[in-house]
């Protein structure tokens, strides 16, 4: 008997335990962001768990990460079989209107007002108006500029070797690349990507993002082709089957001429790290970036100095205000899809990584004085070997408190302060404007199905633009068409209001 | 139906024994099937399966649309009639070869060598394949230049693919199958070889008129499964090996690439389950003929 009471005593003492340790289990939040695992990631999760459950949000964090080779298939079928995601990178040029017209991704407003004060303040107005989707804020947007900063690394060593002076000019690149090639016939000094799915960085798109005399540049339908155009201000979508325009046929001729010059690899369009195999190793001379200074990945120059190279960058962009125009459309977003459970926790959590520069730049950075320390007021030091603590570009970024790296040379400071100012653009009249491809979703498909066999080959010189235009239109110009004129259509709408 | 009970009940043991695979068949097989009421759905996650809209037709609309699905459909079909047509009696010969080795370590040394692709992921072959191609520094081209020919631009080569591809795909899966045709080989009793070779027969003798002929039934449900399968391209060895290299999409552009490539961006999972239907409904009308016309020549290898 008195044996059955201690047994019915301590079993009511587990049982409260047990609800007791129920009631305090953190809650795990999913965030999925794109490419591997930092090096200093391990170290750093305990360390932002205990910052968010002091500040009282008794979270777990289960971070899953996606290569970005498999990061559009794999978010996609996430999405589609409602796994357990709370939070997940998206962008326009990812398919981000698509998941969001399908209706994966939950509207952020009321949220943000409720848990996340801090997110809304960190970006200023003129970056959440347009980045809204259907005039709603489908996602948290993500960035340090109001347009991505964008150049040139070629290898300093071998300039000074063929006796040229820096590089200010696309004709200046161009005459090291001959350069380059005279004297080692083996290279093939421009080491862009030829992959679709990194099709940004292939020549000619790249080429374009520095023109800022017509402004010639991706529409909202397709915004990583130039086969439909928007060029000056006028919220015109061009068709290049139609009107071709001469800045981008003579960067596509161009393009072609390198490539059969040799100053392209003849294998571009299966290479699939061009970074990796090409200028880390000493075999290219000239890789585009999105960076306005020379390459913060420490491993990459430690590559180049155990081969006795340099690198150093060369910037385009022009410093003139109100030369450049800009959408402010931001190039990343986080997301809550719809099948989060705890909608509230993950915007607290996304709103604790934005209330200060120290939460800010743990995320960013990692642990400061042993992963990177503070210079001055504006300036961070890496001193480890990581780019990165996490992802911050697919989870936090804001311009409120970024840190510059104290690497860059005072060119890259000064340019990366323009375009953190919302006055050095000209304000794009389709600012806030989304495309809504459902309309037209069976031409979208039908054209990339056709695109992809001549598009990438043909930024990158592997085709001929005069003969390979005719063939290209024959098949792809009845769907583009639609498209354009769908777009036009949607333009027009917003334009009216 | 009484009938159906009493069998049920007779042999109730047997049929416990073969319940996992039979429960595995009803939710890894049938049940998927309902899955292609998204063919025909404007699929909305939120109003999930049973909930989104009809609309008839319409998703098949992208790909009936423009004149590619002629070319993809003839590449997968193509493409997969070379991987059974020539790797099918490859796997056949070289099970032959290893099954005559006398010295048994030796044999399974070989056995477990040639078995040792079927293991290795796409990407990794696919990387081996570019190592021996590439421009820059592939074996194949250093061996071309070291002789004094002229070297060639594999990567931008679109007619040489199909050869490329039927090999590589012989060296993933020609250790694999041979596997299965080495099983039914030593099936076949010795007594038969015995008696020829009394009768005088030489070893080649022996394989042609012993060994092929016995190796029929075997052959041809190989030859019917793959056939079976002949609309679905090899999307990890396509993908993989030629990746997005647009140059060489109009010879290895199959149905799996074009619409991955096509519903990236769109990502509609209802298209995708339109293309999807169309593989299968093709696969099922050229499984039922191919079986037709064997059960004509050979009715005791029918799969049904």
């Amino acid at each position: 008997m008195r044996f059955n009471r201690f047994f019915a005593a301590a079993l009511m003492i587990a049982c409260l335990g047990m609800g007791a340790f129920a009631a305090n289990a953190p809650t795990k939040i999913t965030i999925v962001l794109p490419d591997n695992k930092m090096p200093i990631f391990d170290n750093l999760l305990p360390v932002i768990e205990q910052g968010l459950q002091k500040d009282g949000i008794n979270v777990k964090l289960d971070f899953i990460f996606v290569p970005w080779s498999d990061l559009s298939t794999k978010t996609q079928v996430m999405l589609a079989g409602q796994d357990d995601v709370d939070l997940i990178f998206d962008a326009p040029w990812l398919h981000m209107n698509q998941m969001i017209a399908q209706g994966y991704y939950t509207e952020l407003s009321d949220l943000l007002k409720a848990n996340g004060q801090n997110v809304l303040r960190t970006r200023p107005q003129s970056m959440w108006d347009a980045n809204k989707f259907g005039g709603k804020i489908m996602g948290v947007p993500l960035g340090l500029f109001f347009q991505q900063p964008h150049g040139y690394v070629v290898r300093a060593d071998l300039r000074q070797k063929l006796g040229l002076k820096p590089l200010q000019s696309w004709d200046d690149l161009v005459k090291y690349a001959y350069a380059v090639k005279k004297a080692y016939p083996k290279m093939y000094p421009f080491d862009f990507d030829g992959n679709v799915s990194n099709i940004q960085y292939g020549m000619v798109n790249w080429k374009m993002l520095d023109d800022s005399d017509t402004n010639v540049r991706f529409t909202h339908a397709f915004p990583a082709s130039l086969m439909l155009y928007y060029r000056n201000n006028d919220g015109i979508a061009h068709n290049l089957f139609d009107e071709p325009d001469p800045k981008i046929m003579t960067a596509l001729k161009e393009a072609r001429k390198f490539y059969q010059d040799g100053l392209i690899n003849p294998d571009i369009l299966s290479i699939k790290n061009p970074t990796d195999d090409f200028y880390r190793t000493g075999k290219g001379a000239i890789l585009d970036v999105r960076l306005f200074s020379n390459t913060r990945s420490v491993n990459l120059l430690d590559d180049l100095k155990a081969l006795g190279g340099s690198s150093e960058p060369v910037v385009l962009a022009t410093k003139t205000k109100g030369k450049v125009i800009a959408n402010f459309v931001m190039d990343n977003f986080i997301c809550l899809t719809s099948v989060s459970k705890n909608k509230e926790l993950a915007i607290k959590v996304l709103d604790w990584m934005n209330k200060n520069s120290d939460n800010y730049n743990l995320i960013e950075h990692g642990i400061p004085g042993k992963d990177w320390e503070r210079v001055g007021t504006d300036k961070w030091k890496n001193l480890g070997t990581s780019e990165f603590g996490i992802q911050a570009y697919a989870l936090t970024w804001n311009p409120t408190y970024a840190l510059l790296p104290e690497s860059d040379d005072d060119n890259a400071i000064a340019m990366q302060r323009l375009i953190a100012d919302a006055s050095y653009f000209q304000k794009d009249i389709t600012a806030g404007f989304s495309f809504d491809a459902e309309p037209v979703k069976n031409e979208i498909a039908q054209y990339q199905g056709i695109e992809a066999k001549y598009y990438p080959a043909l930024i990158n010189g592997v085709l001929d633009p005069t003969t390979t235009m005719a063939k290209f239109k024959s098949e792809a110009a009845p769907s583009l068409k639609k498209v354009q004129v769908e777009l036009q259509k949607q333009l027009n709408a917003f334009l009216k209001k | 139906m009484r009938a159906f009970y009493r069998e049920i009940s007779k042999n109730r043991s047997l049929y416990i024994l073969a319940l996992p695979g039979i429960l595995f068949l009803v939710v890894f097989a049938y049940l998927p099937l309902f899955g292609h009421i998204l063919a025909f759905e404007d699929f909305k996650m939120s109003a999930g399966l049973f909930g989104s809209k009809f609309v008839g037709f319409k998703n098949f609309e992208f790909f009936f649309g423009s004149n590619d699905w002629i070319t993809v459909t003839f590449n997968t079909v193509f493409l997969n009639t070379l991987f059974l047509g020539i790797g099918l009696p490859f796997s056949l010969v070289l099970a032959i070869f290893i099954n005559d080795i006398r010295l048994r370590g030796f044999k399974r040394l070989a056995q477990s060598f040639i078995f040792l692709p079927y293991f290795i992921s796409w990407q990794v072959i696919a990387l081996m394949v570019y190592a021996l191609l590439n421009s820059s520094n592939g074996f194949i081209n250093s061996v071309l230049l070291g002789a004094g020919l002229p070297v060639v631009n594999w990567y931008g080569s679109p007619g040489l693919w199909p050869s490329i591809l039927t090999v590589v795909n012989i060296f993933k899966y020609a250790g694999y199958n041979s596997i299965i045709f080495l099983a039914a080989l030593t099936g076949i009793s010795e007594e038969l070889y015995e008696s020829a070779r009394i009768d005088g027969a030489s070893r080649f003798q022996q394989v042609l008129k012993i060994t092929l002929p016995l190796m029929r039934p075997i052959f041809l449900i190989m030859l019917l499964l793959g056939i079976g399968r002949i609309f679905f391209g090899d999307f990890g060895m396509i993908y993989g090996i030629v990746g997005d290299n647009g140059v060489l999409l109009p010879t290895t552009d199959v149905i799996d690439t074009y619409s991955y490539r096509a519903l990236r961006q769109v990502g509609n999972l209802s298209m995708s389950s339109a293309v999807v239907l169309y593989q299968s409904v093709m696969g099922v009308v050229t499984i039922v003929f191919f079986n037709w016309l064997i059960k004509k020549a050979e009715p005791d290898v029918r799969l049904f």
